[in-house]
């Protein structure tokens, strides 16, 4: 497997869409190569980075209406009674 | 038959995803706080229905993403065409210059989204046109598998990855984009678009 083959997987890679045989092989690619290593991780990093920079806490008045429609406690879900 | 006691139990602790969703998919908090309610509390009537042990997450996302599609989507009146073609994957790679600039451990790319404010990143998300948006949204925050993916919306799982490669790729130069006009890119070759953009 060469560079270009590498990054056209690197996609499926890192979410786990790969056949087990090309999954192995990516990954042995990797293992020689550290420039398409640090690009996977690159990839990963901005992943990780796009999704805690989108998270929100939902709203404690949501959280309260929906519970309260539920019949529970806002806090973990249990039953009120 | 699940028990819709434990419904609320096991359903609860999944808000804050959710909500973060809805807001990403709606563009306003009161919309998402609806579409947020309205998931709840279909899921808790189709809770009995439900089968116990199988992806209870992934089928709250399924409801969210039906009740935006056929309620709030139809609400905002967007037209949206984008076409499905499918896209390399390596415009990050290239953009950067190739292998040799590629072999810092820690690349411009990953800086310059550390120095972006957060709502400029939900922005960036948010300019997405849905397929793609709701794509990005399911494997790269919620990290749902291809397979999930494809249950959540009922498609097939080559469109599930087409639609996330792509959905990457517009958030990679959406942010790159916004970046380059704040001035955060250092010394890095410019991706062509905006090259070509810029004369010659
Ligand atoms: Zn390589």
């Amino acid at each position: 497997m060469d560079c270009d083959q590498m990054l056209n997987l690197i996609n499926h890679y890192m979410d786990g869409g790969l056949s087990q045989w090309r999954h192995r092989a990516v990954a042995r690619h990797m293992n020689d190569c550290p420039p398409c290593a640090d690009h996977h991780n690159a990839h990963i990093q901005f992943r990780q980075q796009v999704a805690s920079k989108c998270f929100e806490e939902a709203p404690a008045g949501l959280r309260l209406r929906i519970s309260e429609s539920l019949g529970v406690h806002p806090s973990d879900g249990s039953p009120l009674r | 038959m699940a028990d819709q006691a434990d419904f609320a139990e096991q359903a609860m602790p999944l808000m804050s995803g959710l909500y973060a969703a809805a807001m990403r998919l709606t563009y306003n908090s009161s919309d998402a706080e609806d579409l947020v309610q309205d998931t709840y509390l279909r899921a808790y009537r189709g809770f009995g229905g439900f089968e116990a042990g199988t992806n209870l997450k992934a089928w709250l996302y399924k409801i969210l993403t039906n009740t935006f599609i056929n309620t709030y989507r139809m609400k905002q009146r967007r037209v949206q065409q984008v076409e499905l073609d499918d896209v390399p994957d390596y415009s990050l790679y290239r953009r950067m210059g190739g292998l040799e600039t590629v072999s810092l451990s820690r690349t411009p790319e990953t800086q310059v989204l550390d120095g972006m404010p957060d709502d400029e990143v939900k922005l960036a998300l948010e300019s997405l046109p849905d397929q793609f948006r709701i794509a990005v949204i399911l494997c790269d925050i919620e990290e749902f598998s291809y397979k999930e993916i494809a249950d959540i919306l009922d498609i097939p799982m080559g469109t599930v990855m087409s639609r996330i490669h792509r959905g990457r790729k517009l958030l990679h130069d959406k942010l790159w984009e916004y970046a380059a006009e704040r001035g955060l890119i250092p010394n890095v070759e410019r991706p062509a678009a905006a090259a070509h953009a810029g004369g010659q």
